[in-house]
């Protein structure tokens, strides 16, 4: 655990609610990175973020501070972002102009990282979701198996099934462009 | 012995690719691949997609939360109200069950000691041992979840 995540739990503890400011300007970076990766909208995964942040705060005093913060506040966001993608209408992505999830990569041209952005959004979220803790943050099975809650077999079944929709979505959406 | 499907090997051949050993040997992999065309196909298509997965990186948000949250928190996280709460309803509930227990006690009621007598260790069981009985495990999962 790092001690200034430490410390300022403790201190929120003893009722002192700026020193939560340090947790969410260290993690809202990261944590709406991660909710727009499970929404693949910016403003719903804003709201998310912020009612994880609010129910981090409220159950701070059930927090080990032996463990982490983040992997345990990974479990509030994505909560309420699987809370909020349900009540929601499935995402039309045609119309995106922009990467959502993307940023822009030396030697790949707009219009595929726009391919690319766009067939994640098409994916459910559940795929979306490990895949780009896979692949844009580079984690372990066992760092997935420990962030999402279940075994690295289903880890690899996922991710593996994951990425053959997306690669099937890709195939057809470079058809569908040739075709135009 | 395991049955070596295309599914299976596709499957355990991504998970390789990620550093993760499967059950399947990679002399098994290996085996179906230089045997199964369609294997090598699907593998080779998968593996130009996770290049490309891990060349790319994720939009940096610049949004900045903290106003917002602020005005939302709650003035104090739960249990410290919890605590608060304590802090009154426990020593009142002592005084009355240490009252009511002298009084029983001084009456010679020697069923009712026998009745609080097991309760009485539990307690200061669960108090030695700092453990609150009520208390939700919420890390609690199904197993095969």
């Amino acid at each position: 655990m790092d001690d200034a995540d430490a410390a300022a739990i403790r201190t929120c503890r003893s009722e002192d609610r700026q020193a939560f400011r340090h947790l969410v300007e260290k993690y809202q970076t990261q944590a709406i990175g991660h909710a727009i990766a499970i929404l693949g909208n910016r403003e719903d995964a804003l709201d998310a973020v912020q009612e994880a942040f609010i129910d981090a705060f409220r159950a701070l005093n059930r927090f080990d501070l032996s463990r982490s913060f983040y992997p345990w506040f990974y479990v509030l966001l994505r909560n309420r972002c699987y809370k909020s993608s349900a009540a929601r209408a499935r995402l039309k992505t045609d119309s995106i102009e922009e990467a959502e999830i993307l940023d822009q990569s030396e030697g790949m041209h707009y219009d595929e990282l726009l391919l690319l952005d766009r067939a994640l959004l098409q994916l459910d979220p559940e795929d979306r979701e490990i895949i780009t803790l896979k692949h844009l943050d580079g984690l372990s099975y066992e760092e997935l198996s420990e962030l999402l809650g279940i075994p690295a077999g289903t880890v690899m079944s996922r991710l593996f099934h994951a990425r053959t929709r997306l690669r099937d979505r890709l195939t057809r959406t470079s058809s569908k462009a040739s075709l135009r | 012995m395991k049955t070596t499907d295309c599914e299976s090997v596709r499957m355990e051949w991504s998970a390789a690719s990620d550093g993760h050993r499967g059950s399947l040997d990679p002399a098994q992999l290996e085996g179906h691949l230089v045997q199964c065309g369609d294997c090598r196909r699907e593998v080779e298509g998968l593996g130009g997609l996770m290049r490309l997965l891990d060349s790319q990186q994720r939009r940096a948000s610049t949004d900045q939360l903290w106003s917002g949250i602020e005005a939302r928190l709650p003035a104090q996280t739960s249990t410290s109200r919890v605590s608060r709460d304590l802090r009154l309803v426990v020593p009142t509930a002592a005084v009355m069950i240490a009252y009511k227990l002298f009084e029983q006690f001084t009456l010679g009621n020697i069923g009712l000691k026998m009745k609080l007598l097991p309760l009485l260790l539990v307690i200061a069981l669960f108090a030695l041992l700092r453990e609150n009985p009520f208390r939700l495990n919420t890390n609690l999962q199904a197993k095969g979840e």
